[in-house]
């Protein structure tokens, strides 16, 4: 019994560590999860711009920030997600130029 | 059984030093296949780890004492309820129950990382595959759980009678499992300087994770504190002890980080200092383990010491020098973005908390470490007891408990003087009420006086937020219900009140120890069955004794009756039992709690007579509140923690 326990988590434990070593295409290469780490990275960072603007407006609307420092802080934030948005669309259409590039090269190749 | 145990932890060693090289050489060569690889086998370990932590808790079920660790610590005698305790009741045990915490909260962490590739997330999981790496080697080569006797005992010794406490199920596994979690944080810092990508991104993780080992670390102490209270028998709770100090330095470490991560997601500021808060907390995290592990000072806690003091010293030192080396390399970097505006402002308020908890700390660790350097120096060891730590230590933590109060009044950036007395006005004026009326009831002793009052201060500042916020809420909402404002208030920024809701905690926590430090009365007595002794206001009448014996035990009980003015209050037991095997008496107090005060019976010894016994009696005034402290803690995290779900976001966005 011991020894079909030990087989069995040596074979769980080599599937594991050697299986993003042989498969064909690696997640962590592939154009899509390129693309989908990008957004995620994004993705993120726009919550929490969303997180802080939330938090401030209700702070302000409480009166436990003053009406000067609210709106230094909200234009720093609106400043922060419009440099946020633009970055993301300027990396997305990045990376797909450079997919179409790629694909492109390769169909002259052949 | 014992060799698929030996072999799962030598799979989780093999995994271990895999994961490393792989990572270390993807992070080196840019591969993201052998960073995801890497990621894999710190998802494989805890498989592994639990696969071994399994074995050793069926060799205590199935009373296996071929294994000399199942022999060391349970018997056939020991009830099963207590398999869970004596799986961490020694050395071996508890190093394996640490490194599969480790490993098990490291995979959720690194699971829960949205993006596995990069050289931010490489370093991360790097570092924890390093520290995991240690635990999990100095478990197969020095403390091996599942290591065999050459012949198998009819019996084992049994349970360290100390142990056999329900808070024992939970205290030290949320002590140890607090202290590793640091861990992740700590990586995540530590990654994000290896890496160079010194951004704000590792701080949303590294306050998720800083507040859980926070909560764990904080629970797991009070749960301590009960447990002494019930079980060791001076009448107290906390004694500065070593271990209590191992795990209180980390504690004060991580609070301190909590509240200054706080400072840097909200402005930008205090980037270096965290990266300094977290390495100082995980360097202590391991100066406890070092403490604990190695038994350089004696302890109420040494069931738990080994010999291995030297293993976890150059951890220590390891940590202590590799953090700080890649701190002062990437120094440069850790400008923050914005510095401080105003003295007046929040970011200042937890800038002052944050040196005052550290200079707890630092006094904690002096007090720990001076017995060991003046043994070292002189060959004398010097005990440094309670008063030294009460009288640097008191001061200091008043004054937290008064910025506690201060603080969240005071807004971010800058503030003028008037809108300051303007907010500290009305909690200041309800205190000085609260003031008086301790004197009418004859609260006179001075510190006492002071820490009360500052203690209620900080929840009548809390009070006036929660009102100004409803109120404020109800009117931008054109509605009266202040009940739907009040929820919509907590919701609408977690982080802040769930705050707000721990400290009221540690106001309950405050409390209990001004009441009981004060105000305690203390009597030893020697009584007959049939007399009666007073303390206070209580007549306590000893009813005779009962003796049980047990296999591997002598039960004494004690019956006690105790009376206020001549009216029967309660019938309470107080116990004590003598364990052979470990040459041992071990004791339970008869407690009578109740929110104004508890009554304490200790039953200290039986008299040669057989017939009268030594009791030693105490009245301790507030305590009660302090274990109603737990549950504040626990909410007021839940609600820090909780996310904040997308479609709160979606609203905003549109």
């Amino acid at each position: 019994m011991a020894s079909i326990f030990a087989t069995l988590l040596v074979l769980v434990c080599l599937f594991l560590i050697l299986e993003p070593l042989i498969r064909k295409k690696s997640e962590a290469e592939s154009v899509e999860q390129l693309l989908e780490n990008h957004e995620l990275e994004f993705l993120q960072l726009r919550e929490r711009i969303y997180e802080e603007i939330r938090t401030l407006q209700q702070e302000w609307l409480i009166k436990s920030v003053s009406e000067e420092s609210y709106k230094t802080e909200i234009d720093r934030l609106r400043l922060e997600a419009a440099a946020l948005l633009r970055d993301q669309t300027a990396g997305r259409n990045k990376i797909v130029e450079l997919q179409s590039d790629l694909e492109s090269a390769i169909g002259e190749s052949r | 059984m014992a060799e698929l145990g030996t072999m799962a932890v030598i799979v989780a060693l093999i995994l271990a030093v895999y994961g490393i090289s792989i990572t270390f050489a993807g992070f080196k060569f840019q591969n993201d296949r052998w960073i995801l690889s890497g990621k894999r086998a710190t998802l494989a370990i805890p498989i592994a780890l639990g696969l071994a932590t399994l074995v050793l808790v069926l060799a205590f079920l199935n009373n296996d004492f071929s294994i000399k660790y199942v022999a060391q610590h349970s018997s056939l005698s020991m009830p099963r309820i207590y398999t869970w305790v004596a799986f961490y009741a020694g050395n071996e045990g508890s190093l394996l129950f640490v490194a599969f915490s480790l490993s098990f909260v490291s995979a959720i962490a690194i699971s829960r990382s949205k993006i596995s590739t990069g050289n931010h997330f490489a370093a991360t999981n790097l570092v924890l595959l390093l520290i995991i790496g240690f635990f999990v080697l100095v478990l197969s080569v020095l403390a091996n759980p599942f290591s065999q006797l050459p012949s198998t005992p009819v019996d084992g010794k049994g349970i360290n009678p100390l142990l056999t406490h329900p808070g024992m199920f939970i205290h030290p596994p949320l002590i140890m499992t607090g202290l590793i979690i640091i861990a992740i944080p700590f990586s995540n810092a530590m990654g994000a300087l290896i890496s160079g990508q010194i951004d704000d991104q590792w701080v949303d993780s590294g306050r998720f994770w800083g507040l859980i080992a926070w909560s764990m670390l904080g629970i797991g102490l009070l749960l301590g504190a009960w447990w002494a209270y019930t079980i060791l028998g001076w009448g107290g709770y906390w004694a500065w002890d070593p271990v209590e100090n191992a795990a209180f330095m980390p504690w004060l470490g991580m609070t301190a980080f909590i509240h200054s991560i706080m400072v840097q997601k909200r402005r930008g500021m205090f980037r270096l200092w965290n990266i300094v808060l977290i390495n100082i907390s995980f360097s202590l995290g391991a100066f406890g383990i070092f403490i604990n592990r190695g038994g350089p000072v004696p302890s109420v806690h040494s069931f738990g010491a080994s010999t291995l003091g030297w293993v976890f010293l150059i951890f220590l030192g390891i940590t202590v020098l590799g953090s700080f080396g890649i701190f002062f390399y990437r120094l440069a970097y850790l400008k923050s973005k914005t510095s401080l505006e105003s003295y007046m402002s929040r970011e200042s308020s937890f800038l002052v908390n944050n040196l005052l908890l550290l200079s707890v700390a630092f006094i904690t660790l002096w007090g720990v470490v001076f017995p060991l350097i003046s043994e070292l120096w002189t060959g004398t060891t010097l005990t440094v007891g309670e008063p030294f730590f009460n009288k640097l230590n008191g001061p200091l933590l008043l004054v937290l408990i008064v910025l506690m109060g201060v603080g969240p009044l005071l807004p971010w950036r800058r503030s003028t003087r008037k809108s300051v007395i303007n907010a500290l006005a009305i909690p200041l004026l309800i205190t000085l009420v609260f003031f008086v009326t301790l004197l009418l009831y004859k609260i006179h002793k001075p510190v006492a006086l002071i820490s009360f009052t500052a203690s209620f201060f900080v929840l009548a500042s809390i009070s006036q937020e929660w009102v100004r916020g409803s109120i404020s809420l109800s009117k931008s909402g054109g509605h009266h219900n202040y009940l739907i404002s009040f929820i919509k208030l907590l919701s609408g920024n977690r982080p802040r009140y769930g705050g707000y809701i721990v400290h009221i905690g540690i106001v309950l926590l405050a409390f209990g120890i001004i009441g009981s430090q004060f105000y305690n009365l203390e009597k030893d007595v020697i009584l007959s069955p049939g007399q009666t002794a007073t303390i206070g206001n209580y007549q306590i009448k000893f009813s005779g004794t009962t003796t049980v014996p047990f296999n591997d035990r002598t039960e004494r009980t004690a019956l006690m009756e105790v009376s206020k003015n001549g009216t029967l209050v309660t019938r309470i037991n107080a116990w004590q039992a003598l364990y052979p095997s470990f040459s041992m008496l071990s004791t339970r107090a008869a407690i009578h709690s109740t929110p104004k005060e508890d009554i304490y019976i200790m039953f200290s010894e039986l008299q040669p007579d057989g017939k009268s016994a030594v009791f030693r009696l105490l009245i301790n005034p507030l305590v009660w509140w302090m274990w109603v402290a737990g549950p504040f803690v626990i909410l007021g995290t839940l609600l820090a923690l909780w996310p904040i779900s997308r479609k709160n976001i979606q609203i905003e966005t549109s």
